[in-house]
């Protein structure tokens, strides 16, 4: 991994760190009293369980200064972007 | 702060990891399909020890206490639903697990007691879904397992007996939902931990398996070790966290409903059927021929599929892990997987409905002939498109060693496995036509459109029975070999 990389590698976990807060703040607002409020808590909590698997991906290309796995933060990225789309149609 | 870890290192051994470094190459997924196994019955025992705090094992208050769960716990239908997927994944996973296993051939020496202990851990979890499965006293779930147990009754003498004693008692539905909850909460839990640790401490004896085609096949960089902390580690944080981000999701999208409280006079108007992992159980069970006096003919075969598959090391006792020279058992594993998705799928579009031996036949049959034509052309395919980069690739023309002139190059592998793909669709979905048209007409009697419906059915699939036997043909045009299999049943023929 070149440093170009490595800076880019803790941009991406900074990001991440970040979706994390934003998504383990909601988990505390939502009200568990109502089926809309289970199904948005599920959501919520998935995006934060996204976020850490791509976080250990990170973390391993860094830590092996091997190249990040581009599929994979892609298709971490794009999952993120449903779950959120799937929480405001619900 | 350095001699408090101190401390806890010298009297835990923390920095000594209980675990062994595993080789590079098993940074994949499938390699993993087992611990995800773990994962979920892990979120299992979290979900069910929540669910066990409010659930009342009594067949007058099971059902309240499951809607009282949904209905006023926090989160309750949310971990109802999580509960329930998540136990389907872990049969699904185990499922993949143990198919890997299977076609990797995982089982052969010194691994024969993992595979032995694996399947029985595999047992195991179809007994957390059978007893699981009553537990909430609805009418889907409560005739389901009726079914289950009735199936008891038609096993051979003592494991008839005793089976009933041990799962149904004779205290009646009180002792039958007390018995399952016991079963589903304690001992199966206890058995399982128990099974995992041996297989575990087998594990770590034998290590990982290398991939079948050897460690000299792979590149240097997977041949070496990587440490089970952070490596290993890190690597199934990320799995189990995509793994529950998934389940999440699908609970989010589909939640549970609850189906209707069972009563006899419930169960009366409900057409009884298992969950989808005995689906193919059952429909075997429900072939014409089985009926009433077959069934313990039904049972006896699929008693002996399963102690097949548990002995398997014993069976398969070939020294090669191959994948390209245990064609006999790749196919057989093939058909085997194909015939239980079949059949829990025909399972499912045809509840309570006999099912004629004729349609059997042509289906299990079809399935098994699809398949194996599959495996065939699979195995000449990529064995001719290996011939690639050889300097000279070897084929046979009338028993003699001869260069092959004409290997498969890639886009001829990939379009000959693709008109393979289309063509065995078609088959598949021509017989199931086929049979649609035979039952509507034994059911409604012979008239035009159906009996044009059944022709129609039928040249199809003898199109794609044509195209694949001309495939086949094609394949063999340069090496000879299938004209000379042909002369094999010619009278007089002389082998060189």
């Amino acid at each position: 991994m070149t440093d170009a990389l490595k800076k880019y590698a803790t941009r991406i976990v900074g990001l991440l760190v970040i979706i994390e807060a934003i998504s383990g703040y909601f988990l505390w607002t939502i009200s568990p009293t109502n089926e809309a409020g289970e199904e948005i808590f599920a959501i919520f909590l998935a995006i934060d369980l996204v976020s850490l698997a791509m976080m250990s991906n990170v973390y391993l290309a860094y830590e092996h200064n091997t190249q990040l796995n581009r599929a994979f933060l892609l298709s971490g990225c794009a999952l993120i972007l449903v779950l959120v789309y799937i929480s405001l149609a619900l | 702060m350095e001699k408090i870890a101190a401390w806890f290192d010298s009297r835990f051994g923390l920095s000594y990891p209980f675990l062994r470094d595993a080789p590079a190459y098993s940074i994949n997924p499938f390699y993993w399909l087992g611990a995800l196994t773990v994962v979920a019955f892990i979120i299992q025992g979290v979900t069910g020890v929540m669910m066990m705090l409010y659930y009342v094992p009594s067949p007058t208050q099971a059902y309240s206490s499951t809607l009282f769960i949904f209905q006023n716990v926090s989160y309750g239908r949310f971990l109802e639903t999580v509960h329930l997927y998540t136990a389907y994944a872990m049969i699904l996973l185990a499922f993949m697990h143990m198919m890997r296993g299977y076609f990797v051939s995982v089982y052969k020496k010194p691994r024969e007691g993992m595979w032995l202990i694996g399947m029985i851990m595999g047992f195991v979890t179809l007994g957390f879904g059978f007893t699981g499965y009553l537990l909430p006293w609805t009418v889907v779930s409560k005739s389901a397992t009726d079914v289950g147990v009735g199936m008891i009754s038609a096993l051979p003498q003592p494991f008839s007996s005793f089976l009933k004693f041990l799962i149904v008692g004779a205290s009646g539905d009180a002792g039958v939902i007390l018995r399952f909850y016991d079963l589903h909460v304690v001992v199966l839990p206890a058995v399982l931990l128990l099974l995992l640790f041996m297989k575990m401490y087998m594990l770590e004896a034998h290590g990982i398996a290398p991939p079948p085609s050897g460690l000299e096949s792979l590149p240097e960089n997977k041949k070496k070790s990587v440490p089970i902390f952070p490596d290993v580690t890190f690597y199934l944080v990320e799995l189990a966290a995509f793994f529950g981000a998934v389940m999440l999701l699908i609970s989010a999208v589909f939640p549970l409903n609850l189906p209707p409280e069972y009563t006899p006079q419930a169960a009366a108007q409900f057409t009884a059927q298992p969950d989808w992992y005995f689906l193919w159980i059952y429909q075997i069970l429900k072939i014409q021929v089985f009926e009433t006096a077959g069934l313990p003919v039904a049972l006896s075969i699929i008693t002996l599929i399963f102690l097949v598959l548990v002995f398997l090391p014993f069976i398969d006792r070939g020294p090669t892990r191959k994948i390209s020279k245990r064609m006999k058992f790749v196919t057989l594993g093939a058909i085997f997987v194909g015939e239980v998705i079949g059949l829990s799928i025909w399972g499912e579009l045809t509840p309570g409905q006999i099912i004629s031996n004729e349609a059997a036949a042509l289906v299990l049959g079809g399935i098994a002939l699809l398949v194996t034509l599959g495996s065939v052309v699979f195995y000449k395919v990529f064995s001719r498109a290996s011939g690639i980069g050889r300097k000279n690739p070897v084929a046979y023309h009338d028993g003699k060693i001869v260069a092959d002139s004409n290997p498969l190059s890639r886009s001829q592998s990939f379009w000959t496995t693709g008109s393979f793909a289309v063509l065995l669709g078609l088959g598949t979905l021509t017989i199931g036509s086929s049979i649609n048209s035979v039952v509507t007409l034994t059911i409604n009697g012979v008239s035009l459109p159906l009996v044009s419906s059944l022709i129609m059915s039928l040249a199809c699939l003898s199109l794609a029975i044509l195209g694949i036997v001309y495939l086949l043909y094609r394949l063999e045009l340069n090496s000879g070999s299938l004209k000379r299999r042909i002369k094999l049943f010619e009278i007089g023929w002389k082998s060189e």
